[in-house]
């Protein structure tokens, strides 16, 4: 059985009178440690799929099973556990907790698992993810790829099967969101987590092991690859 | 949960000027209603303790029947002296009793003539129960003399003066018409403005004889030792009287006070209102702050949720930066009133430039003073806590339930 599976999913939302059909029967599956590319226009159902499959929105019709857990008739507190537990986020704009330092946001995320040693957890994370030295700065004292890769370091932290990552590198140069593409490369390489983002960006798409091409909420493509199309830096893995 | 505080405390300071303002506003809150329960508890103690030491001490003891005509001075319901003294001093717990004929007069001076309360009483014995003889500008009256001592106030009204002589007129117990002139050695100046307003004193044995009493008093003022709850020493005058079988009514002066201990409670009551008002407004406050708090973090709360944070977390979050708010604004709260309050109980606020001789149910003179009530400090910081949260419960669920798949993506 796949890590994901997502059998024709709909997703509809009401807009004043207007019924909008976000998704209109999406069937997929992923396997778990898959690098892949939700690509598609703006409003082709992205992100409601991300939203879908991440738990934090549940479908209209259909089923989606993450590591043989049915998710939509689940409780919303037994949601956010699932959310906890199992998945890690990755926004495009970091949105990370302005109040708490590097450190603390990647611990705050270990705290709710009840994680002995977050802290020190938490420094580690920051140090795989290239901050050394910056846990205490805040995130207005960092850059926007300092940023992200905080989040990332957030989200991988807890060790979750899955990261979703919306649009993860749209407010950042080339140059920073290729390194942040890099070390997701890398953390899906060593630790098997299976990543799933949606881009509009060809780098990404690039990167990706898999691309799954959404129009008007549905698949129009799905593109297995052997290898990436962006040739690895060298020293990496 | 640590976190959960940590984050809390953070949040609190993100918007320090709105957390001030709000702070600022409970803690005026809080301090007002420390400030009232000081006052009133003041207002309550010293009018207590005018009356029981200038008008009724702790137990009074009256002709049976005496105590439900008392607005119209009965003279035909009296005790004597040689019958109640030795029952009454005899009870463990007395430290002192005085026999006083009380009786409504009019004093007259020239053409006027004003209603007041004659007080006789023995020259001996009265000072040991009541205070006022220690509070004369003059001297007391002497047994046998036709002496009188009046209130200050009386005297600045009608411009006596010590030397003056002042005429009562009133009625027997036989119902006959007596005038008495009556030279006055002493002006009455206590901390009691009843006293000073209306009370004329005379001695015993000249009223006695005038009024055809036969040796009666219409009233005999008792003191208790210290910590002697009156209604206990009271308890045990009548049980003494039981076994001498004399037919006398013995009440508090809670009882012979009723009038005063009722418009305390209502007085209370009322302030208490005024302050509940007043922490309504600052509690509204702290409803504000959570509210715009929740509505500037509702991408924040989306993400928390992302993260796994349950909707009672969320809430918790809420309540803990209500639980500062209500921490820091009851602390400062209490400081100031503590500061405030040691002013208002060591020195009070002299009030007589104002209002003269405060004389509104309180017989408390001209100074305002303050009183320790521990329990209202640790019952105001609880109310403040208690409060906060209830204002922070419901945009705190609201915020709760944010769908975070919308607020993420604002």
């Amino acid at each position: 059985m796949a890590f994901l599976e997502i059998k024709g999913v709909q997703k509809m939302y009401r807009q004043g009178k207007q019924e909008v059909h976000a998704l209109r029967g999406v069937d997929v599956e992923i396997e778990s440690g898959e690098f892949t590319a939700i690509a598609g226009p703006s409003g082709s159902g992205k992100t409601t799929l991300l939203n879908l499959i991440g738990c934090l929105d549940t479908p209209s019709q259909g089923t989606i099973r993450l590591a043989d857990r049915e998710l939509s008739q689940r409780s919303r507190d037994e949601l956010a556990d699932i959310r906890r537990e199992r998945i890690g986020f990755i926004f495009q704009s970091y949105n990370l907790i302005p109040v708490l330092t590097a450190r603390e946001n990647v611990e705050f995320s270990l705290s709710l698992l009840s994680r002995k040693e977050s802290a020190r957890r938490a420094t580690e994370m920051l140090a795989v993810v290239g901050l050394n030295g910056m846990e205490n700065r805040k995130p207005g004292e960092l850059s926007g790829g300092q940023q992200q890769r905080v989040a990332i370091a957030r989200a991988l932290a807890k060790e979750p099967d899955l990261v979703l990552a919306d649009e993860p590198t749209a407010n950042l140069d080339s140059e920073t969101g290729k390194s942040v593409l890099e070390l997701m490369v890398e953390m899906n390489e060593r630790r098997g987590t299976t990543f799933i983002f949606s881009t509009h960006d060809p780098m990404v798409m690039a990167y990706a092991r898999r691309l799954i091409t959404l129009r008007d909420g549905r698949v129009e493509a799905d593109e297995r690859r052997d290898s990436r199309a962006v040739p690895r830096q060298a020293g990496d893995s | 949960m640590r976190f959960l505080v940590k984050l809390a405390t953070r949040n609190l300071w993100r918007n320090r000027r709105r957390t001030l303002l709000t702070v600022s506003g409970l803690a005026l809150g809080i301090m007002w209603l420390i400030l009232v329960d000081s006052l009133l508890g003041g207002l309550t103690g010293k009018g207590i303790q005018n009356i029981v030491d200038f008008e009724t001490g702790e137990v009074q003891v009256h002709a049976s029947g005496y105590f439900s005509d008392r607005e119209s001075l009965p003279l035909d319901r009296a005790l004597s002296p040689d019958q109640v003294l030795p029952t009454v001093t005899s009870v463990d717990g007395v430290t002192s009793a005085a026999p006083r004929l009380i009786f409504g007069a009019r004093l007259a001076v020239g053409w006027e003539e004003f209603p007041v309360i004659a007080v006789a009483v023995d020259p001996g014995r009265d000072p040991q129960a009541l205070r006022v003889m220690q509070h004369l500008e003059g001297r007391s009256p002497s047994l046998g003399a036709y002496e009188a001592v009046i209130g200050s106030s009386l005297s600045e009204l009608l411009d006596l003066t010590v030397g003056d002589v002042i005429t009562l007129t009133t009625r027997t117990r036989l119902e006959a018409m007596q005038a008495l002139d009556l030279t006055i050695v002493g002006l009455a100046r206590t901390p009691n403005p009843n006293v000073n307003a209306n009370h004329v004193y005379m001695p015993l044995d000249v009223a006695d004889a005038a009024l055809a009493m036969e040796q009666g008093a219409t009233e005999f003022v008792v003191r208790l030792e210290p910590g002697l709850r009156e209604a206990d020493g009271a308890e045990r005058i009548r049980q003494a009287f039981r076994q001498a079988g004399v037919d006398a009514e013995v009440l508090t002066w809670r009882e012979s006070a009723a009038e005063f201990v009722a418009l305390s409670q209502t007085s209370a009551a009322s302030d208490m209102l005024l302050v509940g008002a007043i922490l309504v407004i600052a509690i509204v406050g702290v409803t504000n702050t959570v509210l715009l708090g929740a509505l500037e973090r509702t991408k924040e709360i989306g993400i928390m949720k992302a993260m796994g944070l349950k909707e009672r977390e969320i809430v918790r979050l809420f309540l803990l930066e209500a639980t500062g708010i209500g921490l820091i604004a009851t602390s400062l709260g209490a400081a100031l009133a503590a500061a405030v309050n040691l002013y208002l109980v060591e020195v009070g606020v002299d009030v007589s430039a104002i209002l003269g001789e405060i004389d509104f149910g309180f017989p408390i003179g001209t100074t305002i003073i303050g009183s320790w009530n521990g329990a209202v400090f640790i019952w105001a910081a609880a109310a403040g806590v208690v409060a906060c949260w209830g204002a922070a419960y419901l945009p705190a669920r609201r915020a709760a339930r944010l769908d975070p798949a919308t607020t993420i993506r604002r």
